[in-house]
């Protein structure tokens, strides 16, 4: 069903069903925008029509034009979920960066069979790097280019380790970029695919690009983690890699993590056991090359 | 200095660094320097039990005097301060 006619006509009836590893979104909107956005990044999914057949639901999403009478008169948008309104309004041309933000949310707040970690996580032969850095760190700039270079997406946003298997699950979504790191990605890797711009938005410009197919096919292979490294971009730094003392390591993912203090003592165990397991790293870069080249030669945790 | 453990702890130390995770509050420190025996002793399950009061002399000793009073006495107001210990008097 991906192409934009059936996609503006489930959106805007019964819904479309999202899947993005374990979680299962159905989404609905009248919004031109977000037809463009989801035809465009979302076209490798297996997107399907909402039916009663559709299985459990994990999030029911709405964006919505609202306005003093209702959709008469508005430029704005707003997302629901359950026919909850989380967040304030926004312009409705940031609808496309509004869907990606909420659907992100729904996870970090709902979910608790899985330490969930404000981190872009990447994998190569079978092992997990966790790159957890607030935002301006370069971590999605940093994550942009790794899977254009044989490294598979697993999140750019949300690290999900399962409390039961210590493995982490899969959420492979659109990368969002941000402001100069747009061109950045577009002068360097002029194949990738973009979506929309949302402009002048409370983070500036932002605009997704669309995963790698295999990083899709492979939404449900689960992995073990191999190293924590905590990026931090610096214009005109050179790059220095160095191992992290394990505790301060464990202190720093406790720090990103959404739901660590929900969890208690089961969120701890987690933690506590991946990093004595990982190989942990602070990494400060200023030349993808160099950074690309240093993920490439990492050693495999013994 | 007397004093009892408030509640269960777990914790894990990497290179003098430890982790301690209250179980109680779900609080979580960082800690340096302070000796694993001194951790195993004040917290492990099968030294000093919940409860059961110990002054610093009785910890010293069970040390092996390794360790000077004031470096003993500074740890424990640490995990005074961090709710772990109660300071009986």
């Amino acid at each position: 069903m991906n192409n934009k006619i059936n996609i503006k006509k489930s959106l805007t009836s019964t819904g479309i069903v999202l899947k993005l590893g374990f979680v299962k979104y159905r989404i609905r909107s009248k919004l031109p925008d977000l037809v463009e956005s989801l035809s465009v990044l979302y076209d490798d999914y297996n997107l399907s029509n909402y039916s009663e057949n559709s299985g459990f639901i994990d999030f029911h999403v709405d964006i919505k034009e609202v306005g003093v009478f209702g959709s008469l008169f508005s430029n704005q948008a707003q997302f629901f979920l359950d026919n909850f309104a989380p967040f304030s309004s926004l312009p409705r041309q940031h609808a496309p960066a509004m869907i990606e933000w909420g659907m992100n949310w729904c996870v970090s707040s709902q979910i608790n069979t899985h330490l969930i970690v404000h981190a872009a996580v990447v994998e190569k032969n079978g092992l997990a790097a966790i790159l957890p850095a607030p935002p301006g760190s370069g971590k999605s700039t940093l994550t942009a280019s790794l899977i254009q270079e044989g490294w598979r997406l697993l999140s750019d946003e949300l690290t999900l380790i399962s409390l039961d298997t210590q493995q982490v699950s899969p959420f492979p979504r659109p990368v969002s970029l941000k402001n100069e790191s747009i061109d950045v990605i577009k002068n360097r890797y002029p194949n990738v695919i973009f979506g929309p711009i949302s402009s002048d938005t409370t983070k500036g410009n932002v605009c997704h690009i669309k995963p790698p197919l295999l990083s899709v096919k492979n939404q449900d292979d689960v992995c073990p983690v191999g190293w924590v490294i905590f990026p931090q971009y610096q214009a005109g730094a050179t790059t220095e890699f160095v191992k992290f003392n394990k505790a301060r390591a464990l202190m720093d993912v406790a720090e990103n993590s959404f739901n660590y203090s929900r969890l208690g003592v089961s969120g701890f165990n987690v933690l506590k056991d991946i990093i004595n397991k990982a190989n942990c790293y602070k990494f400060r870069y200023s030349q993808l090359d160099e950074a690309i080249k240093i993920f490439s030669e990492l050693e495999r945790p013994s | 200095m007397i004093f009892r453990a408030l509640g269960k702890v777990s914790y894990c130390t990497w290179d003098e660094k430890t982790v301690i995770y209250n179980l109680g509050s779900g609080n979580t420190y960082l800690i340096e320097n302070v000796p694993t025996v001194m951790l195993d002793y004040c917290f492990g399950s099968n030294t000093l039990g919940l409860g059961e009061t110990m002054s610093i002399f009785g910890l010293s000793h069970r040390l092996n005097n390794e360790y000077e009073k004031d470096f003993l006495n500074n740890a424990l107001n640490h995990f005074i301060k961090m709710d772990l210990l109660e300071r009986i008097e």
